[in-house]
């Protein structure tokens, strides 16, 4: 039995070095750049969605005098596209999860921010800084399902992402409220700034597949060639009638309509 | 024997009077509302003697609860008149959705039909809120108006319908939307922070000690619908 145990460690013990060896060997061979971009959007302004809130006097009193409207499409004057995931596709060596949560809050009775990025492995803290009760609900394949209630001013809701996907996330209380987390099983993502930026830092060097996706745009890929120490520019361009995957790798919560209305009053 | 007359006459006075307190309330008592919550089941229907023994062939019997009517009602007639006419950002580009064929104009007429009935069914006296029950008698001409309102909201839409007017179709829909808001910044309680409550219709609700929230006064000038319309744009 002890021997058993021996033999077994020390199996365990070489894999960890012969994993470690290949890691520093492939860091070594190539090194690591930075990719770095903007988003655009070029085409008539986009129209975002009107939100009824009247249903929730809660959230109908933060918009007082306000039309609010769906966070969809968030462009700058100058095209500046935010809210856009860029990520590289492929495998990568194994590098450690961190252990910061990935933070998606409940402002103003909509998700913030509306895009995130995570690993799995990683944890999805969901906050709720708003003056009602929300839901929290994920339909997924791949293993992040949750379905939860938050009560005003309770404990953040937190879930290990387990398998990569772009994730929808709704708010049965709340119909209009979305929000995306894209997991990866790297760290080589990012999602745009209101202007337009992006930063992946610490990419391996070599030919790489860039990705960038929009939840009504769908995707678009270029490709890029990543050199030790430099910095290499990518931007993308999203505009009407363009060619781009369909915007459906999102698993989506399917709820029927009497059901989607029945929760709304509740008092 | 003169001081047992009136003890007699003290006892007969109050039991009488609790019996008429008793009837006043009905099945949609104070009571009623504050124990059921969610407020799940209807008021009970007149399972065991026909219908008209107790309520007479023309009195109106409300049995859902004000917030079934808006989640079953309420919403999907006013969601298909506010989607009948939309514009959205596709892949392809900015598009203006408006009803186009008989059948897309006859869900339409469908929903504004609906959305203008459904407020005489929240005027029908006893209608009781899950929240606060019944509006009291002071605040009903109120109700009624903003009832009123949405109605007539309502009917423009389905004005609009019948002619196929989608422009017209969209401006009633945001005359329905602030008549929806202005009712609930008035009549929709919440039943767990007082101050959300601060200057609606309490009825049956009550703050919690040391609240400094209060209900609304009988009688208080409401906001014109236009002014409130024009004021959200």
């Amino acid at each position: 039995m002890k021997q058993a145990l021996f033999s077994l460690t020390a199996a365990a013990a070489a894999t960890l070095v012969a994993l470690g060896a290949t890691s520093a060997a492939l860091a070594g061979q190539g090194g690591t750049g930075t990719i770095v971009g903007h988003v655009r959007y070029m085409g008539p302004t986009p129209v975002n969605p009107i939100i009824r809130m009247g249903a929730d006097p809660r959230c109908n009193k933060l918009y007082v005098g306000k039309r609010p409207t769906s966070p969809t499409f968030v462009v700058g004057a100058d095209g500046a596209m935010a809210n856009v995931l860029v990520n590289l596709d492929g495998s990568f060596p194994a590098t450690p999860v961190s252990n910061m949560p990935v933070v998606l809050d409940q402002k103003d009775c909509q998700y913030a921010p509306r895009v995130v990025a995570a690993r799995i492995g990683q944890t999805l803290e969901v906050r709720n800084d708003d003056p009602t009760e929300h839901n929290v609900h994920a339909s997924s394949m791949v293993g992040n399902d949750f379905n939860t209630t938050q009560p005003i001013k309770s404990m953040p809701f937190e879930f290990k992402l387990k398998g990569g996907e772009i994730l929808r996330v709704r708010c049965d209380n709340h119909t209009w409220m979305t929000a995306f987390v894209g997991i990866f099983e790297h760290p080589y993502f990012s999602v745009s700034g209101t202007d337009g930026a992006f930063t992946i830092a610490n990419v391996p060097v070599g030919k790489q597949t860039v990705k960038a996706w929009h939840e009504v745009m769908g995707t678009q890929m270029q490709m890029v060639d990543v050199q030790a120490g430099k910095t290499t520019t990518v931007d993308f361009t999203f505009a009407p009638g363009q060619k781009s995957a369909a915007a459906t790798p999102v698993r989506d919560v399917v709820i029927p309509d009497g059901a989607m209305v029945a929760s709304i009053f509740t008092h | 024997m003169r001081k047992f007359h009136w003890i007699f006459l003290a006892t007969l006075a109050l039991l009488l009077g609790g019996i008429v307190a008793s009837a006043q309330q009905g099945p949609g008592s104070t009571a009623d509302t504050e124990s059921q919550p969610p407020c799940a089941l209807p008021n009970p229907p007149a399972s065991n003697t026909p219908a008209t023994d107790t309520t007479g062939p023309t009195t109106m019997a409300p049995k859902g609860y004000v917030k079934d009517l808006m989640n079953y009602m309420m919403m999907p007639s006013a969601s298909g008149v506010w989607n009948a006419v939309a514009t959205v950002t596709d892949q392809t580009g900015v598009h203006e959705f408006r009803p186009k064929t008989d059948d897309d104009w006859n869900k339409v007429i469908g929903a504004a039909t609906e959305l203008s009935e459904v407020p005489n069914l929240l005027m029908v006296a006893g209608r009781r809120r899950c929240v606060g029950g019944a509006i009291p008698e002071a605040f009903a001409t109120d109700w009624r108006r903003k009832a009123r309102e949405v109605s007539e909201a309502a009917t423009i839409a389905l004005i609009a319908a019948k002619k196929h007017d989608a422009d017209k179709l969209a401006e009633a829909g945001e005359r329905i939307d602030v008549a929806c808001d202005e009712c609930h910044e008035k009549y929709q309680l919440l039943d767990d922070d007082p101050d959300d409550n601060n200057g609606k219709v309490w009825g049956t609700w009550k703050a919690k000690a040391g609240s400094k929230a209060k209900p609304a006064v009988p009688g208080a000038a409401a906001a014109p619908a236009a002014a409130a319309a024009a004021k959200k744009g």
